[in-house]
């Protein structure tokens, strides 16, 4: 049997090879490589643009809060403006309100309706600047600096204004091969109950000193309020509460950011070009596994400095409320009680992963060691893990989400104490 | 015969005069007489998570999945109708239309029963149960985590999403009297 016979030799060959694709087109060869399969792990987000609708709209895969699918809130009118006409439903084939998840509902083109995650909706997408032409408040991630975008031109300083040496509306010249920077952000937004706090004063036994009332009760949230997937510009609550003004609330929600569609134009793309299908998405993912939420539990504490506590207990009527009495010797030392009492009964809640244990699968090394002897030379650990961490760093700046299996979020630890 | 020479994989130092491809990220070139060639890694194997649903005809198959106590022995594997979860025999939870809610959802909920200190033993009933209810537990000798959750269209479950996908850890919290009622947490 002779052997086959081998192929004529040509240098200028091309070929595809394992896992890759060869396209034949008018202007040449293309050899795509076949991705690899990513996990479809929950809350991957896919942004997709629409040439008919001109839009950009992103697809989130189903994840879910204590066992309930986050809903996109949205009309009739903004979903069939974003392709989804509402006909029929992908899930059972059958017309969208027939299903039991809308439970026989036929709302009006402008009246809300809220569409589970497992049920697809696309969620239209509004983009702010970053980078060059944007906010300076907005960081750039060294992933797209690196990619081409640039952090917004330096402003110049108010005394360089006021002595003429600068121009506050001169815009300096965009660097070369710029490529311009936009994001949209995706968050989870949670409903909860709420802490209120009313103060009142009444002058004390002593000069200078006042006869402090701190009443703690609770807010209830908007009965149409629900876990609901929302999209835009997503800002963390870090305002410190001020319970001295007036009848002071806290959020009655919580919220966590899933993930962060960002647009990147080609190069040299002109300062206020429309965000067509000529940019290229990226998603940077907070979130990739599903959550469990609480609220702590409310705990009656007395405060050490009390002169008295007086607790109203439960009023009646479902509602609840506690007073803290206290002396203070002035305004700050009264608003420093005040937060410390409203901080240790906040009712805040935490969202976490279930993993069995741990949230992190980074190896962090102990940087310190017992020390029996006088050490000599370097700190072998502490350098180790200065190179980890500066290892980690550069991965992250090549590439937006963590490697497999991400990351998670950690369990609060208070709420195990009795 | 003459034996083709070994692949090379060219750098853009080493590449022969008159080729123009150069590996992009993610592939690579291998270029030999014959021609060239690019490719990429091959692609990688399906996540066999803990606690994996699989839907079949009014039947749910979860695969291996654990739960322990932070106190306790273990780790143990939940059982369903007696069968254990990674066992030998198919552990299958019967689909019960009349346990769909409102929503067109039902639940596969794991149910620990812990011993008196909360604690997870090798004698703790673990089972899943098929339920229209995913909300926890007040009662202080049951907690529940749902770990599956199945669509239905009328009496026909149409798809199954997992809820969990890492075995759990369980931990009780009996607040001081007068503080609320039992907190049955899943890490």
């Amino acid at each position: 049997m002779s052997a086959p016979s081998l192929p004529t030799l040509n240098p200028g060959h091309h070929a595809p090879g394992t896992t890759t694709r060869l396209t034949v087109g008018t202007y040449g060869h293309s050899v795509t490589a076949r991705p690899a399969n990513r996990t479809r792990h929950p809350w991957l987000t896919t942004a997709t643009y629409d040439p008919q609708l001109k839009q950009w709209t992103a697809t989130v895969e189903p994840g879910f809060v204590n066992a309930q699918a986050p809903v996109f809130r949205a009309t009739i009118k903004t979903q069939k403006a974003a392709d989804n006409p509402w006909g029929i439903n992908p899930l059972t084939g059958k017309k969208f309100f027939s299903d039991d998840v809308f439970n026989h509902l036929q709302p009006g083109p402008d009246e809300n309706v809220d569409v589970p995650l497992y049920l697809t909706p696309n969620i239209p997408l509004d983009f702010r600047n970053i980078g060059w032409d944007g906010d300076p408040k907005y960081p750039v991630p060294q992933f797209f600096l690196t990619l081409g975008a640039a952090k917004p031109p330096p402003r110049p300083s108010l005394n360089d204004v006021l002595s003429g040496k600068a121009d506050p509306n001169h815009t300096p010249p965009p660097p070369a091969n710029l490529r311009l920077l936009r994001a949209c952000d995706l968050w989870l937004h949670q409903p909860r109950l709420a802490l209120t706090s009313t103060i009142s004063l009444q002058p004390g036994a002593a000069l200078g000193i006042s006869n402090v009332t701190q009443t703690l009760g609770f807010a209830s949230p908007a009965p149409s309020d629900t876990l609901q997937l929302i999209e835009g510009t997503y800002v963390p609550d870090t305002q410190a509460p001020n319970p001295l003004d007036g009848d002071y609330t806290e959020p009655n929600f919580d919220q966590i950011l899933v993930s962060t569609v960002y647009l990147l134009s080609p190069p040299n793309f002109p300062v206020g070009s429309p965000l067509d299908g000529q940019w290229t998405p990226y998603v940077r993912h907070n979130l990739f596994w599903n959550l469990s939420w609480a609220q702590p539990t409310f705990r009656f504490q007395p405060q050490q400095a009390d002169t008295g506590i007086e607790a109203l207990g439960f009023l009646g009527l479902g509602t609840a409320a506690l007073a803290f009495n206290f002396l203070s010797a002035g305004i700050n030392d009264t608003l420093s009680q005040a937060l410390n009492i409203l901080n240790a009964n906040s009712l805040a809640g935490a969202f976490w992963t279930c993993t069995g244990g741990g949230h992190d699968s980074t190896v962090t090394l102990a940087t310190t060691t017992p020390v029996t002897a006088p050490q000599l030379g370097p700190n072998i650990y502490t350098n180790l893990a200065k190179t980890l961490a500066a290892q980690r760093a550069k991965q992250l700046s090549v590439q937006l989400d963590p490697p497999f299996p991400y990351t998670a979020q950690g369990f609060p630890a208070s709420y195990l104490a009795s | 015969m003459i034996p083709p020479p070994p692949p090379q994989h060219h750098t853009d130092a080493s590449r022969p005069a008159g080729t123009a491809a150069r590996p992009a990220p993610g592939t690579y070139v291998t270029s030999n007489r014959y021609g060239q060639s690019t490719g990429a890694a091959p692609s990688g194997g399906a996540f066999d998570f803990c606690f994996r649903p699989s839907l079949g005809a009014m039947k749910l198959a979860i695969g291996h999945g654990y739960v322990s106590s932070v106190n306790g022995d273990g780790p143990h594997a939940p059982t369903i109708d007696g069968a254990v979860l990674g066992g030998t025999k198919p552990a299958q939870l019967k689909l019960d239309p009349s346990q769909v809610n409102d929503n067109g959802e039902s639940f596969a909920v794991l149910e620990v029963h812990p011993d008196d200190k909360g604690q997870i033993t090798a004698q703790t009933k673990l089972e899943i149960v098929h339920s229209k209810d995913a909300s926890p537990s007040v009662a202080p000798g049951l907690g529940r985590k749902a770990i599956a959750i199945i669509l239905w269209n009328n009496d026909s479950p149409l798809k199954v999403l997992p809820l969990v996908h890492f075995n759990l850890q369980y931990v009780r919290v009996i607040p001081s009297s007068g503080n609320g009622a039992p907190q049955h947490f899943f890490l």
